[in-house]
């Protein structure tokens, strides 16, 4: 599984997105304040009938803007979650056990030649001696280096797949009102 | 109950209404649009179920237009129909005369 991100654009378009769902807020209430403009001009059963299935696809509309909203939440908690780790983020979450296994691998070899040196006799070669515990000593500072960047690796990796596993959550909370063609918004009025 | 019909007047505020109806169409395009840029910068294992939100809201979307097209074709429509009694109407009146 292939993760991109780009939480920049990300952030710059949920701040684009606010101000569209705001103007569109406003297009629905000009809208539904002309159509009542119309009815003043128009006043009978009928258009009694048709100001209440207004109302009626008001309240789905308003409705529809709300899942929008929710959307747009989804979206801010996306880079609520991921702007810790960066600000652009490619990776195959696929290939995770792989770089664990090299990482694995090169702290084994570490660990052998380690070994090695305590095995070595050196009692009777003082100056050798110390040049090999110096060695030796680099060598466990290299390999806990590399057991550290393996580790803060691997938490990274949790922590995608926990933000994905929290977001999907999130994802399946919205749920969207089907509407039919058939739901009676104006149309028993002719 | 009063019956009140201005068919001059109604017109001129279906056509203001079909103004309004042209905005709300390129506001929800925009919102769309922004949705999927939106997309475009996050694509994981969500992604898929993120798009299928936004084709379910469009379908949604294009449920309601369709229905508030009739709106103005059923304004209008009972308007000819109001002229058209008030023709009849005045014919009958004239015979009597």
């Amino acid at each position: 599984m292939n993760i991109e991100v780009n939480i920049d654009e990300l952030r710059f378009q949920i701040d684009r997105l606010n101000q569209l769902l705001e103007n569109y807020e406003m297009t629905i209430l000009n809208l539904y304040n002309q159509e009542n403009s119309t009815l003043t001009f128009w006043r009978d059963r009928k258009s009694l009938e048709l100001s209440n299935n207004s109302t009626h696809e008001k309240a789905k509309v308003k409705n529809m803007l709300t899942e929008l909203s929710s959307l747009k939440e989804v979206y801010k908690y996306i880079v609520e979650k991921y702007q810790q780790i960066g600000n652009k983020i490619q990776f195959n979450l696929n290939s995770q056990n792989q770089i664990v296994n090299i990482f694995n691998r090169c702290i084994d070899k570490e660990n052998a030649i380690i070994s090695l040196y305590s095995n070595l006799n050196v009692r009777y070669c003082y100056y050798e001696l110390r040049v090999l515990n110096n060695e030796k000593q680099r060598m466990i500072d290299h390999r806990n280096k590399l057991i550290e960047v393996k580790n803060n690796i691997v938490n990274q990796m949790n922590n995608i797949q926990r933000s994905e596993q929290e977001i999907r959550d999130k994802i399946s909370a919205i749920n969207i009102e089907i509407l039919s063609d058939n739901d009676n918004l104006y149309e028993e009025i002719i | 109950m009063n019956i009140v019909i201005d068919e001059e007047q109604i017109i001129r505020e279906l056509d203001k209404f079909q103004i309004f109806v042209k905005e709300e169409q390129q506001s929800f395009i925009n919102l769309k649009e922004s949705l999927n840029t939106l997309n475009s910068n996050y694509k994981t294992s969500n992604t898929q179920a993120l798009i299928t939100l936004l084709n379910e809201l469009e379908n949604k979307f294009k449920i309601i237009e369709n229905k508030r097209e009739n709106f103005s074709n059923i304004v209008v429509a009972n308007v000819q129909k109001y002229h058209n009694l008030v023709h009849k109407a005045e014919n009958i009146f004239d015979k009597i005369e």
